[in-house]
């Protein structure tokens, strides 16, 4: 915790050290999050930098309020302007559309051994999530995997939250029938 | 599935499924951070008395420690 404590006290005061060892300690975290809403490794490698840039611009803003927690909180802060950067992301692509074809299952991943209670591997899982058309895929990973509310995700996006319960609404059917599909697949074999 | 089953199902999926996190390039950050330095940026501890005509909410979280000594003029 000192340490920690040490660390973020010398990213705020903008120390090359502190902010490489802070860097490399949650790239991961950071890049796992970003991949979740990227269609490519590349996408999420560099939407995950642009964070980081970011969360050192900005450090001397985040507040230590309550030392045992100072982790948790400063995860959560890390991972919404890792969210928001990947929104920018989207929004500049939207813009200006490349050609970037979503990612196969290849080098990106570890390894195959991870199963899921469901049968599935892990990395199937979150391949179905990234699967589903971009606005689907955007307001189930908010409202489903990180916990925004309906309101804060129509916030975010800039859309209404009637959309954002449809999207999700889409988003779990689309989800639900490619389980039931992968999952035939197998009991076929 | 019930929808229940189908959250912590992609919830654990998000956390344990495993990505390949290794060769953070530091590299390109330290060049972001030193091209966005060479702009003159404004002092942590800046203190100022006062700003024509501009709005409590619009000053920077920044400067959340000197909002006392701000005041419009008028």
């Amino acid at each position: 915790l000192e340490k920690l404590l040490q660390i973020i006290t010398g990213c705020a005061v903008q120390d090359r050290k502190c902010q490489k060892i802070f860097y490399e300690h949650y790239y991961g975290t950071c890049l796992k999050v970003a991949f979740r809403y990227m269609d490519t490794y590349e996408q999420a490698v560099e939407v995950t930098n642009d964070g980081f840039v970011k969360i050192f611009r900005n450090f001397n803003r985040f507040e230590i309020r309550d030392r045992e927690r100072m982790e948790i909180v400063m995860l959560g802060w890390m991972r919404r302007i890792v969210i928001n950067a990947a929104i920018d992301y989207r929004r500049r692509e939207k813009n200006h559309p490349a050609t970037a074809e979503l990612s196969q299952i290849g080098s990106e991943y570890k390894d195959n051994s991870q199963l899921s209670d469901n049968g599935l591997l892990f990395k199937e899982l979150i391949c179905l999530i990234r699967e589903l058309p971009p606005v689907y895929r955007l307001v189930f990973n908010l409202h489903v995997i990180e916990g925004y509310s309906h309101p804060e995700i129509a916030k975010m996006l800039g859309i209404m939250v009637g959309t954002s319960k449809s999207n999700l609404f889409k988003a779990k059917a689309h989800l639900q029938q490619k389980l039931i599909f992968e999952k035939t697949a197998e009991a076929a074999l | 599935m019930n929808e229940d089953e189908l959250g912590i199902l992609f919830r654990q999926a998000a956390e344990k499924y495993p990505l390949n996190t290794e060769h953070p390039d530091w590299n390109k950050i330290v060049h972001a951070l030193d091209s966005h330095e060479s702009v003159p940026v404004v002092p942590f501890h800046f203190s100022f008395t006062c700003i024509n005509g501009m709005e409590m909410e619009s000053i920077p979280a920044l400067f959340g420690k000197n909002k006392s000594v701000l005041r419009k003029i008028k």
